[in-house]
């Protein structure tokens, strides 16, 4: 039902946009940067319509657990865009995998030349590889930080005022498009501010700032109690099929995500970091549990405190991660939009060589991990973890990981894109002890028109 | 970039993918048997000097131990007096029991956490039959007939002299294995299994004033005589402790219940020196009398405080809360890891086949990640032959032989290579004393185990016969 209703309203909004075309008595049409555009003649309403495919390629060389290599298309876009005097819209659909699903759905009005509201299902602002598109990231997807980390697109209203000094973007959000899940949805304020002190012909600084408070989605609902509240959850998840960096955050109350993020040019060299700091407050449901049970002959459960030291203490859980790359640009130097707040696509016939180091911490452990538990442990005479028992703790090991890539951009025209990334990621996980080092090759050709 | 042309270069592009596509038909990643896992899993390994010596002098005492499970319940009532005669008797190194506590205190010998399988209480304490046994008095216990759910249960073993058999404490075991009985009332001047057994008779104050056979003027413990029909054997003893939320303490108390009773091996003032014969059990009389196990991890770190290089056996058992949740190996590097930090000295794991069907987590890799940190292992619990021969390895070797039979047997050819020591068991709780010691070869001629049970006056079969 639900691929039924996002294909149909993707028809009836191509159906609509073509319909409009055709009323019109006089178009131009002309091409921008590999697409072409149509526009009434009098410049009051313009439309475009566009794709985009990726085809993949991924090879695994790990040392234990086997991840699958394989070629693949890994995603299929079709577009449409509107313009008309201060409104803009977009809607752009993903076939990636056979399922059909809603990306950038929005309306934008502008205010005036520098400040906008979008509203729809768009980009939370929140740092850099969070809030662009992949066909612009420097590698083939954000490094694993940035995919653990940053949010990507919710339903929302967010303004946007940029100078060629600053970018400034704040919005509030209610949840994701395809949440699914029995219960309430979260929401979310988000904002983002950018600083530019460099902002000329061939150099660049930019220096900023996101910050998001999050009350997540409710993922599912017990009847027993007619309660959501504590079902809430946070994932992150990043790296090869989301093996390795995996952290499932039950019983969330609340999320606080920040992150710092610099980009600086100079001429054909780039660089690029980013540093994120989340905290999940968590919360228990051992009150309602408490009041929806009573006391036995075995003593269970006489105190609240009694649920929590039988199912273990709920600890806010902290995660953290960063990268840093460079990249050197061959036949055109990089250039900046400050309307994105991020750099342009190079020009078609553009090379570019890019390293990048990146950490991504997603284990916030306190006590010894046995059995898919965690247990308050006690110190042994010599200093380390004493491997204990008693009361459990809701710890997370979503694994930690530092991971050093290389990539290799072609630019080979507006329309076409080849890129080719090695990546070797030293891995340190509890549910994955084996393995502690998985290096693979990817390769992608990206068309967009 | 003039010198690339963009036709070539997306055929280059596609080239490139493709190949990285049929490199990745390849097989690239080592298959991961259990094998391969129990040899590459990191794990601790035993270095504390006073646990090496606890395992090494386990191995001089007690090797391929016969630890008789609940006495037996195969033959008789289950951790009754006629289950532990049995088991001393018939020849098994230890005494199995499992350790619980009478509202008064009193350490029992009791398995369930109620009494409704093993007992009378229906008919006796009708409104108490779920009730834990922390609830009972050692005196109310004694109210039970603890043998007659045994005759009607198991009808082929059934015996006019297990009706009202009592539930056992801890001392009761203690004596039996030094190679007394329960004083009963006698029967045209014999000895009778089935004779009333004699009390501790006291005054009002609680104070011993002698002995009685009438329950209600007593406290409930039995008094003890030396067994007549004993043959000499003095097996230790291997007492399991519960989970410590439903007895507090309880490892406090069998450490000052062993003292008390000369059986704690490391405290040298109070050891008992326990007579034993050449050719006979004598297990009793070593540094290894006792052997302690549980499931539970924290009572084994209460085990470890309170009885520090008393030998110990984590018992495994899958699925537990605070047990193996699963049996991969890294649940099972924990468990050891676990074991290594708390001094362990044994890894009791469970074994497959019928009549428990409980899981198999005792498969040859298992074994040999339980002996990489230098434990022993001792399994439970045996009941066929056709289990002590695939957990002893024998089914691996030329005609099937154990290491009992041939002491130079050699492994089969397909298996050549492959297989190793480490992955077998060191030795086993058993129902069936009489198996195992006929699978070790250390049956005696003309001795079964019904014969035993005549021998110390459970002759009166009212079973099938």
């Amino acid at each position: 039902m639900i691929k039924l209703k996002n294909i149909s309203l993707m028809l009836l909004t191509l159906g609509l946009a073509c319909s409009s075309v055709n009323a019109q008595e006089n178009i131009t049409t002309k091409e921008s940067k590999g697409a072409i555009k149509f526009a009434s003649n009098d410049g009051e309403y313009k439309w475009a319509f566009g794709g985009r495919a990726y085809m993949d390629a991924t090879y695994y060389m790990d040392d234990a657990t086997d991840l699958s290599s394989r070629t693949n298309i890994s995603d299929v876009r079709l577009y449409g865009t509107a313009t008309w005097g201060q409104w803009d819209a977009k809607i752009n659909f993903s076939f990636a995998k056979n399922k059909v699903s809603a990306k950038d759905v929005y309306l934008n009005y502008r205010l005036n030349e520098n400040t906008s509201i979008k509203m729809g299902h768009f980009f939370e602002p929140f740092g850099i590889q969070g809030s662009i598109s992949s066909k612009n990231t420097r590698f083939i997807g954000s490094s694993n930080s940035g995919q653990a980390f940053g949010i990507g697109r919710s339903v929302g209203i967010a303004a946007t005022n940029y100078t060629d000094m600053y970018f400034v973007s704040a919005g509030i959000f209610a949840g994701r498009m395809n949440n699914d899940n029995m219960g309430d949805g979260g929401f979310s304020v988000t904002g983002k501010a950018v600083y530019t002190p460099i902002n000329e012909e061939g150099m660049l600084v930019h220096i900023g700032a996101s910050a998001s408070y999050r009350l997540p989605d409710a993922n599912g609902f017990d009847a027993k109690y007619n309660d959501d509240d504590y079902n809430r959850e946070v994932k992150y998840a990043a790296g090869p099929e989301h093996k390795f960096l995996n952290a499932d955050i039950k019983h969330a109350g609340s999320e606080l995500r920040l992150n710092a993020e610099v980009i600086a040019t100079y001429g054909s060299f780039l660089f690029q970091g980013e540093y994120y700091q989340n905290k999940v407050n968590r919360k228990s449901n051992y009150d309602l549990q408490f009041m929806h049970s009573r006391p036995d002959m075995w003593g269970w459960s006489s105190t609240e405190k009694g649920f929590e030291d039988w199912y273990g203490v709920q600890r806010d859980i902290e995660t953290k991660g960063f990268y840093a790359q460079v990249g050197f640009l061959f036949g055109s130097d990089y250039s900046y939009n400050s309307a994105s707040a991020y750099l342009n696509r190079p020009k078609a016939g553009s090379f570019e060589i890019l390293a990048r180091m990146n950490n991504t911490d997603l284990n916030d452990i306190d006590g010894i991990f046995m059995q898919d538990k965690f247990w308050n442990a006690t110190i042994n005479s010599d200093g380390s973890d004493k491997r204990s028992a008693g009361q459990t703790n809701f710890s997370v090991a979503g694994g930690e990981s530092t991971d050093y890539s290389l990539a290799l951009n072609y630019y080979v025209s507006n329309n076409v894109m080849f890129r080719l990334n090695y990546t070797m990621m030293d891995i340190d996980n509890l549910h994955y002890r084996m393995d502690d080092q998985v290096s693979y090759l990817q390769a992608r050709l990206q068309l967009n028109f | 970039m003039k010198y690339f042309n963009t036709k070539r270069t997306i055929l280059a592009g596609a080239l490139c993918l493709s190949l990285i596509g049929f490199a990745s038909c390849q097989d690239d990643t080592v298959d991961m048997n259990g094998l391969e896992n129990a040899e590459r899993i990191p794990m601790k390994t035993v270095t504390n000097q006073a646990t090496l010596d606890v395992i090494s002098q386990l191995k001089k005492d007690a090797p391929d131990a016969i630890i008789a499970h609940r006495g037996s319940t195969f033959w008789t009532p289950e951790e009754t007096e006629a289950a532990f005669r049995w088991a001393r008797n018939m020849g098994a190194d230890y005494l199995e029991v499992d350790i619980q506590r009478s509202s008064d205190g009193v350490l029992l010998a009791l398995h369930d956490n109620n009494l409704r399988r093993t007992s009378n209480i229906e008919s006796v304490y009708p409104a108490r039959v779920d009730a834990d046994i922390s609830n009972f008095t050692l005196k109310e216990l004694r109210a039970l007939d603890a043998g007659t759910w045994f005759n009607e249960d198991k009808t082929d073993n059934a015996r006019q002299e297990f009706v009202n058999q009592k539930i056992s404490t801890l001392e009761d075991v203690l004596m039996i294995a030094e190679g007394n009985r329960v004083k009963r009332e006698l029967n045209g001047g014999n000895y009778d299994a089935d004779g009333k057994p004699f009390y501790q008779e006291i005054d009002g104050d609680g104070n011993v004033i002698g002995e009685t056979t009438d329950l209600s003027k007593s406290n409930g413990h039995f008094i003890y005589e030396v067994d007549a029909l004993d043959n000499g054997n003095r097996p230790g003893v291997y007492p399991e402790t519960k989970e410590p939320w439903r007895f507090s303490g309880m490892e406090a108390d069998l450490a000052k219940f062993l003292k008390k009773h000369g059986w704690l091996s490391t405290d040298a003032t109070t050891l008992k020196n326990i007579p034993t014969q050449a050719g006979k059990v004598g297990v009793a009389n070593t540094k290894s009398r006792i052997i302690l196990q549980t499931f539970s991890w924290q009572s084994m770190q209460l085990l470890e405080k309170n009885l520090p290089n008393v030998p110990k056996c984590m018992l495994l058992w899958k699925g537990g809360y605070d047990n193996l949740a699963g049996d991969t190996p890294e649940m099972i590097a924990d468990v050891m890891d676990f074991c290594v930090d708390n001094n362990v000295h044994i890894v009791g794991p469970s074994i497959g086949g019928a009549p428990n069907k409980y899981d198999d987590i005792t498969a040859p890799w298992m074994c040999k990640m339980y002996h990489r940190p230098g434990f022993l292992i001792h399994a439970y619990s045996f009941d066929t032959q056709d289990q002590l021969k695939k957990y002893n390895g024998d089914y691996y070797y030329e005609k099937t032989a154990s290491r009992f039979d041939d002491a130079n047997r050699v492994l089969a050819n397909e298996w050549k290579g492959n297989i190793t020591r480490d992955m077998f068991i060191d030795a086993g709780f058993t129902n069936l004393t009489d198996l195992s010691l006929k699978y070790q070869g250390r049956a005696q001629t003309g001795v079964t185990a019904e014969s035993v049970l005549v021998d110390l006056g459970y002759e009166t079969k009212v079973g099938r016969k």
